[in-house]
């Protein structure tokens, strides 16, 4: 159905007036419907009518009577255009294959890569999902990618899902969280459907399955998974797994599955840099219809460092904030939104928190990492302290050093390099790391 | 004189937003009001923290209320009550509210229910309300992947009443019951009795059941007749 004209001019007049925000939350639901001499205008729910009917109506009436060549009265009502609705999918009956309906396992299309931010830290588990999204079962297969929570791999995972779906029409592609696997499974058994459980994921193109690390200590599931995982493989289908953790390091799964999920192409995603983590925040709000000028996006890139969640998270408070106070989004009013988050983050990471941190995770004293003893016990600890207060701090190198027992900035980058280069080859530096980020930072 | 035997069912305090005293929570309150009553842009979750007494179940029950106003489906879940097995029973469509996640915090079947009820309601396009003591990280939850995705949504310290805010909430609440209760009954309540909301709201209500039965005005001297117990 072609949208109104009238309307359509209208919406281009408030677009112009309003802030985007306000725009985004309480005109765009509304839907319009033109008869004769009549405009009507349905809300999503009372709410938001009331909502508008208070705070904008008096201007649409205005604009239509300004746009209109005829008289044209406007009604705001509760209720949905019908012919609105998105047509359901043919896809299934087109292959013959059973409805992806009856089981979980719906891709969400937000996912892509055109949204997706890529960064160091998720290069190579970019390349590798985009790889499998135009070249299903092929050679990444499966495609194994792991990393810390809130770093993306879902978002990967199903952008490779939705590129066999661009490519491929009929292809059938399902989504699934383990756990929701799990429960699918145990339904299908209570129901007496585990037969048509079984055929429905054996006849997948590809299956995405994600935080696989939640199959741990469920023998049956497992064993299921086994078979279709296998049954996939063998027909040249495609298989994608993510994990918080490598898939030597997953507990309470059968040897042969772990085995098996290396059998393709194994691939890390880390935190974000600080760039990455700007340019994330700014794709977001800009999904958002907001613009976030680059102070504001350094700003809160610099507060929240773990992960892609709390980023949304902390770009929910500002824009809730922004909404209530009508003010432009800048560095105060972020600063103000996210005061709460602020507190905790200073009062947690000081230089002196850091250290004592660090010392109580070795098992060493705060003044070890002050002293010039250089065995390895103590070195490794010291390095990694400075390292994290280079990260988490805005103090300067020389500084970092002077804390250390008055050692020199170089000794400061030393270690940081040292680290850094640790971290991707040791998975034991990589997880003293991460719990002592997560120690730091909550 | 005849006594008026009140109603069992009357003066119960409407926990809705109109009922809420905000203080220092406005922006709050107008952030969740437009979560729960538009469809668009909002989090999967919204999590409320707060010391004990905020207000946070009261937030809870509003929403339930305004969500049932506008014909949505909504469900509260007080985790401190019910066991973790009512959340597998939810379809995570609609509003679901979770109160009291301290409590279950550190039990792993209970946070593995609550973060597939979060992957339900994302599914479904519903939305979590959580309410606890503390932030996401501090709360005490052991299971990394619901911690961040409740980082992800929106989250929000309930800021607690000064003793100004309460006396002022006191107030508000009495007349909304249609009671009147003066600046100097009200800083009297609050300079003798425990200060707590729930230990002050309760104490309304016996105030309210005893004035009605009694048909008196509500006076320091009325006060003292009824027999509560002050603190010294």
């Amino acid at each position: 159905m072609a949208t109104p004209k009238i309307w359509d001019k209208c919406l281009s007049h408030l677009e112009d007036e309003l802030p985007p925000q306000q725009f985004n939350t309480w005109i765009r639901p509304l839907q319009a419907v033109e008869e004769s001499s009549q405009l009507r205008l349905l809300a999503p729910n009372r709410f938001v009518m009331d909502w508008v009917k208070q705070k904008f109506l008096k201007r649409v009436d205005e604009l239509v009577a300004n746009l209109s060549s005829q008289n044209v009265n406007v009604l705001l009502e509760v209720g949905s255009d019908e012919r609105w609705r998105t047509t359901v999918s043919q896809n299934d009956k087109a292959t013959g294959k059973p409805s992806r309906n009856t089981w979980p396992g719906t891709l969400n299309p937000s996912f892509t890569f055109d949204n997706h931010v890529e960064g160091k830290s998720n290069q190579l588990a970019r390349a590798a999902a985009y790889q499998v999204g135009e070249n299903p079962g092929g050679a990444y297969n499966p495609l194994f990618i792991y990393g810390g929570v809130g770093l993306g791999k879902t978002h990967l995972m199903q952008a490779a899902g939705n590129l066999i779906m661009d490519r491929n029409l009929h292809a059938t592609v399902a989504y699934i969280h383990s756990e929701r696997f799990v429960a699918g499974m145990v339904k299908a058994l209570q129901h007496n459907t585990i037969n048509e459980f079984k055929r429905y994921y054996r006849s997948l193109d590809a299956l995405l399955i994600d935080d696989i690390q939640f199959f741990g200590g469920k023998s049956h599931s497992q064993e299921e998974f086994f078979h279709t995982f296998n049954t996939l493989l063998d027909g040249k289908r495609q298989v994608v797994i993510t994990s918080d953790r490598f898939h030597k390091e997953i507990t309470g799964v059968q040897e042969r599955l772990i085995s098996r999920f290396g059998s393709g192409l194994t691939v890390p995603i880390d935190a974000p840099e600080l760039e990455t983590r700007v340019a994330i925040l700014s794709m977001k709000a800009q999904a958002k219809g907001i613009e976030l000028s680059d102070e504001v996006a350094f700003f809160v890139a610099r507060q929240v460092r773990s992960n892609v969640r709390e980023l949304e998270g902390a770009l929910h408070r500002i824009l809730a904030s922004a909404r209530f106070t009508g003010k432009p989004i800048d560095i105060h009013l972020a600063r103000e939104a996210l005061k709460d988050l602020m507190v905790f983050q200073e009062r947690q990471i000081t230089i002196q928190n850091i250290q004592k941190t660090v010392a109580e995770y070795f098992k060493i004293r705060v003044s070890d990492l002050h002293s010039k003893r250089r065995i390895r016990q103590i070195t490794r600890p010291r390095q990694m302290a400075m390292c994290l207060a280079k990260e988490l701090t805005n103090l300067s190198l020389p500084d970092i050093g002077d804390t250390f027992g008055g050692r020199d900035h170089t000794t400061v980058l030393h270690a940081c390099r040292k680290i850094d280069e640790l971290l991707k080859l040791d998975a034991k530096t990589k997880e003293d790391y991460e719990n002592l980020q997560k120690l730091l930072i909550g | 004189m005849t006594r008026q035997i009140p109603l069992s069912v009357s003066l119960p305090d409407s926990a809705g937003f109109e009922n809420f005293y905000p203080a220092r929570n406005e922006q709050l309150l107008a952030a969740l009001r437009e979560c729960i009553g538009i469809h668009v842009m909002q989090p999967t979750s919204i999590y409320l923290y707060g010391e004990a007494g905020c207000g946070k179940t009261h937030l809870l029950y509003a929403s339930v209320r305004l969500t049932r106003d506008l014909e949505g489906a909504a469900s509260y879940i007080p985790l401190h009550h019910w066991p973790a097995e009512a959340l597998n029973q939810l379809d995570g469509k609609g509003l679901v509210c979770v109160d009291g996640l301290d409590a279950a915090a550190g039990g792993a079947a209970v946070e593995r229910a609550l973060f597939r009820l979060y992957e339900r309601c994302q599914a479904g396009a519903g939305v979590l309300l959580i309410a606890a003591r503390a932030p996401p990280g501090q709360v005490g939850l052991g299971l990394d992947d619901l911690i961040s995705r409740l980082h992800g949504g929106a989250v929000y310290h309930v800021a607690s009443l000064n003793d100004l805010e309460k006396r002022e909430a006191l107030r508000m609440r009495a007349a909304n019951r249609g009671l009147q209760l003066t600046d100097e009954v009200a800083r009297y309540v609050l300079r003798r009795y425990p200060r707590d909301t729930h230990a002050l709201f309760g104490l309304l209500d016996r105030i309210d059941v005893a004035s009605l039965s009694e048909q008196r005005r509500i006076t320091i001297p009325f006060l003292q007749k009824l027999g509560e117990t002050p603190q010294r």
